[in-house]
């Protein structure tokens, strides 16, 4: 048994005070360098937060519309990232050869998982999630 | 820099200027850019055609190099080339391609005042000039770099542009995705989409090839000049349009679809009426999937330095997190009807 407070929450403190105490105190040339180190914080705990369930989406959908014996739902960990690699690399692949054509159901499966990337690396990419184009 | 490299650019610079006496007081690094140094000298320049000018600025390189980008000679013949052109850009001075005074080449232009920050002229309290006469301008200046068109024994350094550049430009970046041997599918299908749609060879001018928000100065007035002239090449002229135009490079500020900074039709309005004919604009979209694009791959790449070891840097960590955003914006641009 881990002992409170656990690493999520002492990254969530830590960003906390970077934000609040230092970043006021810092000159203006580091600044910047704060806020950095405040967004990687962020981003690692967006992904922290969000574990791999929809890693595990994004490769069933990847085996479906490739055509692909479906992924063991069990994988996880290394494994779990070495199938999803192999699988959008033989999405490139198919994209690139003409093999998969450029469908709206291929289109939804790579907008799906490009949404989840965006939601942790930086959400407010996404405002509302209806877009004006 | 030290006290010693300041005497030895002082001793350069004396000499290329004819000086009587240079002495350099400080050098101050400038913000911005991952992939060149600027630095600002505060000097004291006696006798000469110079006499009196106290600020000169020296352009060398930083470690971050991308893959494309051209080095300091090159540049300085570019920013000649542009300033003969009546581009409005620092006046290029003098090309140092020796070991010494900084153990790289470098060049040295007159200094320009004024801001280059994205995030502060694209918001609403960033900047309070007159952001339609910026617009025009900048299209008016953008113009007037693609009046430069080859062939030019000055410039031929740059490879030429056969065919039709956006296809050649598509097989650049599948070189460079292939290169860095990870996949992503986003920009497989950004790549079909521009293939499929890609124009045919139209005029060939001299593309900036980095034309955006955060590569000019403005100050209270205006605009003061074009920086960055490492990417420059030959090509089709929409390309530079639309990497102005592109969504991602609008610090934010989506509604100006003008560099973040104006209006489309104010900078539209510049562009035309110095080229003397109205733009294709209907043609302009494709080259900001084009944009995307090319951020994306050169994102990665920027990465790709950091992971390997190459180069550590959060700067270049978090450039990896900007690469989601832009697979979206492609995917949104080029939905299947």
């Amino acid at each position: 048994m881990r002992d409170q407070p656990t690493g999520e929450a002492l990254l969530d403190t830590a960003r906390s005070v970077v934000l609040d105490t230092l970043l006021p105190a810092l000159p203006a040339e580091r600044r910047h360098d704060a806020l950095m180190v405040a967004n990687a914080i962020a981003i690692a705990l967006r992904q922290w937060r969000r574990g791999s369930a929809f890693e595990r989406a994004e490769l069933g959908a990847l085996t479906a519309l490739l055509g692909l014996p479906p992924a063991d739902a069990r994988l996880e960990g290394a494994a779990l990232q070495a199938a999803l690699v192999a699988a959008n690399r033989h999405c490139c692949d198919a994209l690139r050869t003409g093999r998969l054509a450029t469908t709206r159901e291929a289109w939804s499966v790579l907008c799906q998982a490009v949404r989840h990337k965006v939601e942790e690396s930086n959400p407010k990419a996404l405002p509302g999630g209806a877009r004006a184009r | 820099m030290n006290g010693a490299t300041l005497q030895a650019l002082a001793r350069f610079i004396a000499g290329q200027a004819g000086a009587d006496r240079v002495e350099v007081h400080a050098a101050q690094r400038l913000s911005g850019g991952t992939i060149q140094q600027n630095w600002r000298l505060q000097l004291t320049i006696d006798g000469g055609p110079l006499h009196g000018v106290t600020a000169l600025v020296v352009r060398t390189d930083a470690p971050s190099g991308v893959a494309t980008s051209l080095g300091r000679a090159q540049e300085f013949a570019l920013l000649s080339a542009a300033h003969e052109a009546g581009v409005a850009v620092p006046q290029p001075l003098w090309l140092c391609t020796d070991a010494t005074p900084l153990g790289q080449p470098f060049f040295v232009m007159r200094c320009l005042e004024g801001t280059a920050a994205g995030h502060v002229l694209s918001r609403d309290n960033g900047w309070h000039g007159d952001r339609v006469q910026l617009a025009e301008r900048l299209g008016s200046e953008l113009a007037r770099i693609h009046t430069i068109r080859p062939p030019r024994p000055d410039l031929a350094f740059l490879p030429a542009c056969e065919g039709a550049p956006a296809l050649q430009q598509i097989t650049r970046l599948r070189g460079h995705l292939d290169a860095l041997d990870e996949p992503h599918p986003a920009l497989e299908w950004g790549l079909c989409w521009l293939e499929r749609h890609a124009p045919r060879r139209a005029d060939i001018v001299l593309c900036h090839g980095d034309f955006r928000t955060g590569n000019y100065l403005v100050d209270a007035q205006g605009l003061t000049g074009i920086l960055d002239w490492e990417f420059a090449h030959w090509g089709d002229a929409l390309q530079d349009i639309g990497w102005f135009c592109a969504r991602c490079w609008r610090f934010g500020a989506v509604e100006r679809e003008a560099g973040g900074i104006g209006a489309r039709d104010d900078f539209y309005r510049g562009y035309e009426r110095v080229a003397g004919r109205p733009l294709a604009r209907e043609a302009v979209r494709y080259w900001e999937v084009m944009a995307h694009l090319s951020w994306a791959v050169i994102a990665l790449q920027q990465a790709r330095r950091h992971v390997s070891g190459e180069e550590p840097s959060l700067l270049l960590a978090l450039t990896a997190h900007v690469v989601p955003e832009l697979e979206h914006e492609i995917l949104m641009m080029t939905e299947p009807a």
